[in-house]
């Protein structure tokens, strides 16, 4: 039985650990803009894009830190063009804008990649296959859940430790007054962007490692689960995206063992709307009631 | 005191209706070439597309329901529809992958085996409120979990749902139905209808789609419109004014979904064929962008917005997509020449925007160093850029036009989209409508308020 | 003594471990005009938030026209949390012990034949006949006037979703319109009526909303500061106007307010709330002679 289930769990965990890190992005920024940033999923694979071509013409050691580099600043840019002027606007343009923009970001990588399904690079150690329990698997499967715990840690340490940090945590209590107590907001939502970036495209290098092909609209549905998962969680907390993720992954991977596959994406948001219907602020979503 | 009024207005509305429809007959039958196909395209997908346009625009621009699930509910209409009229000698065929499958029996094609045109106009006009019942009763069952939610919530769930229903309808078990993930084709579709010898392929979608937006134009600005408008504007009121927050709010979803299920149904017929994997997130944004262009809360907005897109998207963009070599230089004069103009109208556009708006490039402040309006400069940059390449392309004796081939017309168009989205935000009509333009009185103290605020 | 027209029992509204009204009593009589007074954020607003079924009370009953309207014990977490008094007086389980047993008998007859909870939403409420205003003014702003005070005419109607939309409806449709060329009539904003209701000034809007809660057609009104940012001369106005539409059209009125001129002049009777519970009541000549009233708006020294 055990020995069944455990490749499935064990690829659920890594998938998990994966959506985790693309659900931060997700929690950290609606957290501070109250926005369901829709182009983090396709950032994600523009990340993934840049490997590709970095990776042709460039050693690992180069080409890493430039993916990670360029996705951070695509990432700002972003929010720099298609969220800042709507500052003031009301939260439906915001979120229009944010369609509009994963709209644009996949009809680029679609013209500049021809729409064909690229080859990812190995990436050497963390692609080789080892051996857990009888079951062959590849290491990130292995590396990415502690990898994760790890970014988190050091996540939660700048959050609650910096003075950056602070400004966030500030900004997501209430955006106007950290803005009149002299925060400079737009740093803020600058640098959670940069975090959420970094984070998609770690996130990218794992989970590419393990689908090895890269297309234009590859993003979207894990883009989508990553935000369930942080709804799961409740918006807004990073242990909870953490946590939202690595079941939401774990589950979906366990039907997909069960014979399922065509339900694993309807299970995902079956879950979210059953989480929705009964407990509305996730697991550890805050209660607001809003005044009259 | 204002009957009479409203009579003439019907009168003339009808009579416009007429002409309409009689003009896309025409089209239709005009005999040879003289009408290039691509138009009859773009007015029949142009109509479906509007009827969407138009459910979702009563969700989101008139009841203040942020939905994201209209691919879902046309999916569930279009499906309906085409389990519906798949003819029975064809059904073998059609289900080949599951020996057995099909209803047995195809609504259209017993009506009209026993009426004619008549019998199929029956049977189609039955099957697609089959259709939108099919949807609004999806939509009444989870609208019952999701309704309560808040605008961002919601959209992600009724997305959700959207992919449900796709996966569902995917789901070999239900493939004696619903074909599993393979198409349905065979079915009734536009061009079997045909008065005589002339042929109504484009008047047929012009005629339900009108129909149907007829309706939800006429229910707007019924007393339940308002209460929708009233729910928009602020909740709590409306609550307070004895509004029934829960029943209205699925009411205008229901209403929404039933209208969607028909669009889903047209745009079957319109294909030929229905498969489950075109129903995608990625329809419904593009819906929610006519409706963005539109104007939210415009139906005419959304309308006119909808033949853009579908004539931009299908036929005149679609030179983006093509590698084009120039003939010689004189047309290339000529493309510069053009290029230089649009880019000059796109700029002097923007500085128009900014005016009316009260922004200037670089703000002077009582005291300091003056700032500079960076997105504006950068704009601008851009516009001399753009003019100094053009002068540089007629210079060069490079004949092969730069950047066009395949998938450039996408970009170009979520380009313009953004565009839109972000300078534009009201799209082409802003909150009103073709018909209210001439009380400019109203509008001229409209904006006024809006300025107060 | 004239009928009854709303009676709130032992109300207590309890968010977390904040008591924000605590057990409230108060009865408004037919044809009062009844103020609600007390220091900021001494639960005012909070209490006519339940009354109208914006919140449903941690604890207590609301009496409509005789009917009860509005019941809630402490349930759930908020059994464990609950602060107030009487937790159980509204559950079936309830006890009578202690000398008031009559008085306790009786409510435990109106309350014990069931433990279930009433809490409708507000708009039920408000189509039982108790329209109100907000303190920080809520008109539809993308509407006009008119059709402001026209939405609000929506729960009277007679049609249902086909007539209305194939205009099955006209002649409901004129009186309604007719209704409401009348109401503006009586507010005064007749003139305005094809303007958007915000760009109206403050005083006018604070009118327009009395207006649209006039077309619900309510027994009792409920105002909300209705003359909050209103200068002298536009608050004797709105002094006027409120005795006026109690006398014209049968009015119950019940407000809220911090201009004491207002209150004074206007007032039946006063309730004064302090920190969520009733201080003092009665006659506006009594009001103002009460000591607690006096300490809770002015401060009591702490050695006095």
């Amino acid at each position: 039985m055990l020995d069944k289930i455990l490749p499935y769990l064990l690829a659920g965990i890594s998938v998990g650990g994966q959506y985790a890190l693309i659900a931060i992005g997700y929690t950290m920024v609606y957290g501070i803009l109250r926005l369901i940033n829709f182009a983090h999923g396709d950032i994600f694979t523009v990340a993934g894009f840049i490997m590709v071509y970095a990776a042709a013409t460039m050693p690992l050691s180069v080409s890493i830190p430039l993916t990670i580099v360029l996705t951070v600043l695509l990432g700002v840019l972003v929010e720099k063009v298609a969220y800042r002027p709507l500052r003031t606007a009301p939260r439906m343009s915001v979120m229009i804008s944010a369609i509009g923009m994963s709209y644009l970001l996949q009809n680029s990588m679609w013209y500049l990649t021809g729409g064909l399904a690229k080859q990812y690079p190995v990436l050497p150690w963390i692609s080789d296959s080892v051996n857990v329990a009888g079951t062959t698997t590849s290491r990130v499967t292995i590396i990415t859940p502690f990898l994760v715990i790890a970014l988190v840690a050091v996540l939660v340490l700048l959050i609650k430790r910096t003075k950056i940090g602070m400004a966030m945590r500030a900004a997501s209590r209430d955006f106007e007054t950290a803005q009149l107590m002299g925060i400079k907001i737009n740093n803020v939502i600058s640098f959670t962007f940069v975090v959420g970036s970094f984070l998609a495209a770690v996130g990218s290098m794992l989970y590419f490692s393990n689908y090895a092909t890269v297309t234009p609209t590859v993003g979207a549905m894990p883009g989508l689960k990553a935000f369930v998962a942080a709804v799961f969680g409740g918006i807004g907390s990073i242990p909870g995206a953490v946590i939202g993720g690595f079941i939401i992954g774990i589950c979906e991977s366990l039907i997909k063992g069960a014979g399922l596959t065509t339900f694993s994406d309807a299970f995902t948001f079956a879950l979210l709307i059953v989480i929705l219907a009964v407990k509305p602020t996730g697991l550890f979503g805050e209660n607001l009631t809003e005044k009259v | 005191m204002m009957k009479k009024n409203d009579h003439k207005k019907s009168w003339i509305a009808l009579l416009i209706a007429v002409a309409v429809l009689v003009v896309v007959g025409l089209l239709d039958n005009l005999p040879g070439k003289i009408v290039p196909s691509m138009l009859l395209t773009v007015l029949q997908k142009g109509a479906i597309y509007a009827l969407v346009a138009v459910s979702m625009n009563l969700l989101n621009g008139f009841t203040g329901l942020f939905s994201l699930g209209q691919a879902g509910f046309m999916l569930l209409g279009a499906y309906t529809y085409a389990v519906l009229t798949v003819p029975v000698a064809r059904q073998a065929s059609v289900y080949q992958r599951y020996p057995g499958g099909g209803l047995g029996f195809s609504i259209t094609e017993s009506l009209s085996g026993a009426m004619g045109q008549f019998g199929l106009l029956l049977g189609v006009i039955l099957c697609l409120i089959l259709a939108g019942c099919v949807a609004g009763l999806f939509a009444w069952l989870i609208g019952l979990p999701v309704l309560k939610l808040k605008s961002d919530y919601l959209a992600i769930a009724t997305l959700g749902f959207a992919e449900i229903l796709r996966a569902v309808v995917q789901y070999d078990k239900l493939g004696p139905v619903t074909n599993g993930s393979n198409l349905l084709y065979g079915f009734t579709g536009f061009t079997d209808f045909h008065l005589g010898s002339l042929k109504l392929t484009t008047v047929m979608p012009f005629f339900f789609a009108g129909l149907c937006i007829l309706v939800v134009v006429l229910l707007i600005n019924s007393t339940y419109g308002r209460a929708f408008k009233a729910i928009r504007d602020d909740e709590v009121a409306a609550e307070a004014m004895g509004i029934n927050l829960a029943k209205h709010k699925r009411m205008s979803f229901m209403i929404s979904s039933f209208f969607a299920g028909v669009s889903g149904a047209l745009l079957a017929m319109f294909q030929a064929s229905v498969q489950a994997t075109a129903f995608k997130a990625a329809m419904t944004y593009e819906i929610l962008l006519i409706v963005v262009i539109g104007g939210i809360g415009s139906i005419s907005g959304s309308v006119i917005a909808s033949f853009l897109f579908v004539g931009c998207s299908e036929w005149w963009l679609r030179f983006l997509d093509n590698e084009t070599i120039l003939q010689n230089f004189g047309v290339k004069v000529k493309f510069a020449v053009v290029l230089g103009i649009l880019v000059v109208a796109a700029a002097a556009l923007g500085l128009w925007n900014m005016k009316r708006k009260g922004k200037k490039l670089i703000i002077r402040a009582a005291q300091g160093r003056p700032t500079v309006n960076w997105g504006p400069v950068l704009g601008l940059g851009l516009v001399l850029a753009a003019l100094l390449w053009d002068v540089w392309f007629v210079i060069s004796p490079n004949l092969k036009l730069p950047l066009l081939r395949s998938g450039f017309r996408m970009v170009v168009f979520s380009v313009v989209i953004m565009i839109v989205v972000l300078f534009f935000r009201e799209g082409i009509m802003g909150d009103k409508e073709l018909w209210d333009l001439g009380k400019k009185k109203r509008s001229a103290k409209a904006k006024a308020g809006a300025g107060n605020e | 003594m004239s009928e009854n027209v709303l009676r709130v029992e032992n109300a207590t509204m309890q968010f977390g471990g904040v008591v924000a009204v605590d057990n409230l009593n108060l009865e408004i009589n037919q044809g009062e005009i009844v103020s609600l007074i007390g220091p900021n954020g001494a639960g005012k607003t909070t209490a006519f938030n339940v009354i109208t079924g914006v919140y449903a009370p941690s604890n207590g009953r609301v009496e409509f026209c005789g009917e009860t309207i509005v019941r809630n014990h402490p349930q759930g977490k908020m059994k464990k949390l609950y602060k107030g008094k009487n937790p159980e007086l509204y559950t079936a389980a309830f006890k009578v012990d202690g000398e008031d047993a009559k008085e306790a008998e009786k409510q435990r007859e109106q309350a014990a034949f069931t433990d279930k909870i009433l809490a409708p939403t507000p708009d039920r409420i408000t189509k039982l006949g108790m329209a109100r205003t907000f303190q920080n003014i809520r008109l539809w702003k993308s509407q006009t006037v008119f059709d402001n005070i026209l939405i609000a005419k929506h729960l009277r109607r007679t049609s249902n979703l086909l007539t209305a939309t194939f205009r099955l409806n006209k002649k409901e449709e004129e009186a309604q319109r007719a209704d409401v060329e009348r109401l503006l009539e009586i507010v005064g904003l007749s003139e305005a009526k094809d303007e958007l209701a915000t760009s109206l000034p403050y005083g006018k809007q604070r009118r327009l909303e009395i207006a649209r809660a006039l077309a619900t057609e309510p027994k009792l009104l409920l105002l909300d500061e209705p003359a909050a940012g209103m200068n002298p001369q536009e608050t004797n106005d709105l002094t006027e106007f409120i005795g006026r539409i109690r006398s014209d059209l049968g009015l119950t009125v019940f407000l809220i307010e911090h201009h004491m001129d207002l209150v004074m002049d206007i007032s039946d009777r006063i309730y004064v709330l302090d920190f969520g519970g009733l201080i003092a009541k009665g006659t506006p000549a009594e009001i103002q002679n009460d000591q607690r009233v006096i300490d809770a708006y002015l401060g009591v020294a702490e050695d006095a």
